[in-house]
């Protein structure tokens, strides 16, 4: 936590009652629907949930990068060092996305341009906001290509993306996020499209570095093999709304939302012989057409009457182990 | 035991050409280099690796979509690139496949009725009637509605789209069916699904899968035995159990310990394996797993590695095995 104004104690991050929608042909899509979470510095926080569960949208509305004019952050907050990032302009927030925040996407290719050598798009946003130019900006560049491991840096300096592996492509990605040496890093599946053993250098990486920066990082994944490995806390995710809110060693050991508990219990584990999966029925809700209960509740074997009818809050436990069920346990 | 589909010491050299008008191949990316292994009628062979390892060139030539540049892929005592016409297209029929994106392998201008019955249209000599017949069966067999018959691919979510290129595969009754990564864009509530549906479907109809997935888990959970590949090599193959409870290929440990089980204890406890994988165009002399092995000897260096026979159908290609 950080003191702002030597009295109120507060969170690096504090996103509160976040909605975020879109504009379809089908009617208004509730791709956010009300989620709340804290971030502190230092910490990882994994958000979890299958593809439509609004994990993406939940960091592009934190980046300010919900494709408009479609999309819109309907209500909410979203506190960020102090400052409300909702009323932000377009401009204010890119000073903030190249200094203090940063984000890494999934396909490294994506983020990559094609057309400019490797040390010049890691230095770029050095020479923007930092304005660094000659041997020092080839330095720090050198440093952060050797901060992410990339083995003979000054070759790779002057190499082109497509001369790259892709895990060498996403920690070239990585070094970009990290340059201007940001507080919080967002990544969103940035290790799907890598191989087990490229990932799991990739997530030490990501370790060593907030050991050393005390950097904040919010994980988006389908992967709870990768939460397991990474993350302090977890929100498990679901048509928009986190259902599920807790230390990573809790929510393994004691899942309280029956949709997290499927979810567990339908993942092959490689260190265990074969059995039967256990599936989850059903498949996941159309977010134009939400039923009024819980969104589970149709995929849900203790469902009743009241969760048809009453969606359930996010409620707050003593233990923090927060979840949104009428019947958890 | 009866082998179904055989690879004996299959190659597929890529040639790297240069030159514009006169191409010279100035190297080969050696996709598949000397693989060997046999799928059993009504059994699942796994393929795991990471990618670049030829995984996916492998399932092209079990579908006769590429042809081998040495060695031999048998199909049912015959060999597979000698066929007669007739012949040839008996083993499409009976070679079916199931790949990673739905969305892309379903036409979107076509309804489920035409993707399902496409494949006994070409093949078989069948009426309308009879065709529709056979799409229905193999759509409930897959477990979606009657009415999906008339929709289109666009209009069902991620998984059940997969069911209907199942159900393409399972139309003209097939003996094995080609898995690449079909259940590696799911998500995994619905990759659960998908993975039992496939069972059952093995059991019923006696269906032998070539399974190929990155996915450990899967892999364990899935197949009956299984190769696991290095740079265009199975580096260890034989009954799934014993390749994961008794490792013997460094690189099978590496792979299995770097993989991370949803359990957080075991997950903190996965273990990295330095280096980058070496390019299979310029693939070193010796053991190709040798750059990044942490028991490489002198050895490993100057001699490739044989297969071992480690008894119960468990080989591994390693000098310390």
């Amino acid at each position: 936590m950080v003191l702002i104004q030597g009295k109120r104690l507060a969170h690096l991050l504090e996103v509160r009652d976040l909605k975020t929608q879109f504009d379809t042909r089908w009617g208004v899509l509730k791709a956010v629907d009300g989620v709340s979470f804290d971030l502190d510095a230092g910490e990882t926080l994994g958000i979890v949930g299958e593809s439509g569960s609004g994990k993406s949208i939940t960091a592009m509305s934190i980046v300010g990068l919900v494709p408009s004019p479609a999309g819109r952050i309907e209500s909410g907050s979203i506190t960020f060092d102090g400052e409300d990032l909702v009323k932000k302009s377009q401009d204010e927030l890119r000073e903030i996305r190249g200094t203090k925040l940063a984000m890494v996407l999934q396909d490294p290719m994506a983020s990559l341009n094609p057309m400019f050598r490797i040390g010049d798009q890691v230095g770029e946003g050095l020479m923007v906001h930092r304005g660094m130019r000659g041997a020092a900006l080839r330095d720090k560049v050198l440093g952060l290509l050797r901060a992410m491991r990339i083995p003979s840096p000054e070759a790779r300096m002057s190499a082109w993306p497509h001369q790259l592996s892709g895990g060498m492509r996403q920690r070239v990605v990585g070094a970009i996020g990290i340059s201007c040496e940001p507080k919080l890093l967002i990544a969103d599946e940035p290790t799907s499209a890598l191989d087990a053993t490229i990932q799991l250098q990739y997530l030490t990486l990501l370790q060593e570095l907030q050991e050393r920066t005390g950097l904040a990082i919010i994980f988006i994944t389908h992967d709870f093999g990768v939460v397991a490995r990474l993350c302090h806390r977890a929100a498990v995710m679901y048509a928009g709304r986190i259902v599920e809110l807790a230390k990573v060693d809790d929510i393994f050991a004691r899942p309280r939302h029956p949709y997290t508990q499927g979810l567990l219990a339908s993942i092959p584990d490689p260190t265990r012989p074969a059995g039967r999966l256990s599936a989850i029925p059903g498949q996941p809700p159309e977010l134009h057409r939400l039923p009024p209960g819980c969104p589970f509740a149709p995929r849900c074997a203790k469902a009743d009457a009241r969760c048809i009818a009453e969606r359930p809050p996010l409620e707050a436990s003593a233990e923090r182990h927060d979840v949104a069920c009428w019947h958890p346990d | 035991m009866s082998d179904l589909l055989t690879f004996n010491a299959v190659q597929r050299y890529f040639p790297v050409t240069k030159g514009v008008l006169r191409r010279t191949a100035v190297a080969h990316v050696r996709a598949v280099d000397g693989v060997s292994f046999s799928v059993e009628a009504g059994k699942t062979f796994a393929l795991v690796g990471e990618s670049g390892c030829g995984k996916t060139t492998i399932a092209k030539l079990a579908l006769r979509l590429d042809t081998p540049t040495g060695g031999q892929i048998r199909f049912r005592d015959r060999d597979a690139f000698a066929l007669e016409p007739e012949e040839q297209r008996e083993f499409r029929a009976n070679v079916q496949a199931v790949f990673q994106d739905p969305t892309s392998s379903l036409n979107p201008r076509h309804r489920v009725s035409t993707i399902v019955t496409e494949p006994l249209v070409i093949n078989r000599n069948v009426t309308k009637a009879e065709a529709r017949k056979a799409a229905m069966e193999a759509l409930a067999e897959v477990g979606l509605p009657e009415n999906a018959i008339d929709r289109f691919p666009h209009e069902f979510s991620g998984g059940q789209r997969q069911r209907i290129a199942i159900a393409r595969a399972l139309v003209l009754k097939p003996s094995l069916i080609v898995l690449d990564e079909a259940v590696s864009a799911l998500d995994v509530s619905i990759q659960a699904q998908v993975v039992n549906l496939l069972a059952g479907l093995q059991r019923k109809h006696d269906l032998a899968y070539l399974f190929i997935a990155h996915n450990l888990g899967i892999v364990r959970q899935t197949s009956d035995r299984v190769g696991v590949m290095y740079l265009g090599r199975i580096v260890e193959q034989g009954p799934t159990d014993a390749v994961f409870s008794k490792q013997a290929h460094p690189y099978t440990r590496a792979l299995i310990g770097a993989s991370l089980p949803p359990n957080p204890v075991a997950a903190r406890a996965a273990k990295i394996i330095q280096g980058e994988v070496p390019s299979a165009i310029d693939l070193p002399k010796g053991c190709r797993f040798a750059s990044r092995c942490p028991m490489a000897a002198e050895i490993c260096g100057q001699i490739d590695p044989p297969e071992k026979d480690l008894g119960g159908g468990h080989k591994a290609a390693c000098h310390f095995a």
